[in-house]
């Protein structure tokens, strides 16, 4: 028993400090294009890791069907920032400015599928800023979704929030 | 290596079980994203945002929006302008309402009133930290009637208010765990506005403090003595504006000696907008509590620098 637990001990240190090109993990989006990371990469990615730990790292080729071969590179450049330690105010405003309201949202959501903290935090803010003092017909479009009150609920929400129909920021244009 | 069967998404993930929904980001169901999901951006959002907007866009929002976990810090700056006292009033209200108690940090700027804060008071028991700033609209019998129901407050900052040594007295009285408190007017520099009964109401009642700021009091040395001799515990002390302080030698020692941060009547207001906001750009200083900046800046030390 105590030379199993050594003998493990061992492995997941050679692992760890010599990752050989085996070790590299493969994700494969939703569109079948396979990217090879380091398996820190991988750590990152909780869902991922996870999977990884309960197949005792024998799997190392993991499909992410929900996450498609455009995100996943950007999900994988902030997992190198981050582990990296180069997370700074000035990359976050980068990375951001290439992104339109669309890829924001799709990288979100895949933050959350693979349970990314960081990303899902720096991502959530990004989305309250752009929503912030917009109209409600914006954010109901930004995020597709339908107005499901009723004429009577939408003529009382009028009544007691006219106030706040106005004086909102004017809609963005880019909705792609 | 073996390729698996797609990794099943973990129970908070909105599921899409074919790829084709990957690549159609159209057809993504928002309003069915899990409520701790949802709930990570409307933290983001200001109350504003959050009490009108998110509010308004169906009823999932609706109902998330309400959630008391946003409400435990209330705070709403920089809105008098776009919206009317009342509007603001309402908003404050309902943050209150679905906090449910939970509340812990209020901050409330022009509007306050006192059955805002009656409102306050019957909702949140556990406030530890109170702002009210420019609320003119709250008087002393209104904040002395309250006072008892803050038991847990430990941070109270009241910056230009219509309010006297009374309210101090209430709330030095009501709540023992009171640590912070600071009390600021804008400044009084003219002969015959000498008045002590703020200082001492604090010294009398307040012992526990370790942080005090009183920007533009009007107390006296005699006041500042009774501070220091009562409010062992003073760590940090802020009496910038208090003109009417003559400072002997002595007492200038002894400032030095008890206080670990210290603030001193001509040091520079520059971080203090509230107070010092007006000050120089007015063409005519008509408003005779209005000081000289100028007359400030000469005695600024930077080595007496602290922050609360």
């Amino acid at each position: 028993m105590a030379e199993e637990v050594s003998s493990q001990m061992n492995s997941l240190s050679i692992s760890e400090t010599n990752p050989s090109s085996s070790a590299t993990i493969s994700l494969v989006s939703g569109d079948d294009i396979v990217f090879k990371v380091e398996p820190t990469i991988a750590k990152e990615m909780e869902t991922v890791q996870s999977f990884i730990d309960e197949t005792d790292g024998k799997i190392t080729t993991i499909p992410l069907p929900n996450i498609s071969s455009h995100d996943l590179p950007y999900v994988i450049e902030y997992c190198e920032k981050s582990i990296a330690g180069k997370i700074t105010k000035e990359f976050e405003a980068e990375f951001v400015k290439k992104l339109n309201n669309e890829e924001v949202k799709e990288l979100f959501l895949a933050a959350n599928y693979l349970n990314i903290k960081k990303l899902l935090d720096f991502l959530s803010q990004v989305i309250a800023d752009r929503i912030a003092n917009k109209s409600v017909e914006y954010v109901r479009r930004y995020f597709g979704i339908e107005n499901d009150f009723t004429p009577e609920e939408e003529a009382k929400l009028r009544e007691e929030l006219a106030w706040t129909f106005t004086g909102v920021d004017p809609d963005d244009e880019d909705e792609n | 290596m073996d390729l698996l069967p797609p990794l099943s998404p973990p129970s908070s993930v909105i599921s899409s079980s074919n790829s084709n929904a990957v690549m159609d980001s159209g057809e993504r169901n928002w309003p069915d994203l899990p409520r701790d999901i949802v709930l990570s951006i409307f933290v983001k959002l200001d109350l504003n945002d959050l009490l009108t907007h998110a509010y308004s866009v169906c009823t999932t929002w609706r109902n998330i929006s309400k959630d008391p976990s946003l409400y435990r810090n209330i705070s709403m700056p920089n809105l008098c302008s776009l919206k009317a006292f009342s509007d603001l009033e309402m908003l404050y209200r309902r943050a209150i309402d679905y906090s449910c108690g939970q509340t812990v940090d209020v901050s409330i700027e022009f509007l306050g009133t006192d059955d805002l804060l009656r409102h306050l008071a019957n909702s949140a028991s556990h406030l530890g930290r109170l702002r009210l700033e420019l609320c003119y609209s709250v008087t002393d019998r209104g904040l002395c009637e309250v006072a008892e129901k803050f038991p847990y407050l430990e941070e109270l900052d009241i910056s230009i208010s219509g309010l006297s040594h009374e309210s101090l007295r209430a709330i030095g009285r009501c709540c023992p765990r009171l640590k912070t408190f600071k009390f600021n007017f804008k400044s009084y520099r003219h002969q015959g506005t000498e008045n002590d009964h703020e200082a001492f109401a604090i010294a009398n009642s307040m012992s526990g403090l370790c942080h005090l700021q009183l920007i533009g009091n009007k107390m006296t040395k005699d006041g500042l003595l009774a501070i220091l001799d009562r409010c062992t515990q003073l760590e940090s002390l802020d009496i910038r504006r208090c003109y009417n302080i003559d400072f002997i030698a002595s007492l200038a020692k002894r400032c030095k000696e008890q206080i670990k941060y210290l603030h001193l009547p001509y040091d520079a207001t520059d971080d203090m907008s509230v107070v010092s906001e007006g000050d120089l750009d007015r063409s005519s200083v008509d408003d005779y509590e209005f000081s000289y900046g100028s007359e400030i800046s000469q005695y600024n030390s930077d080595d007496n620098y602290y922050d609360f």
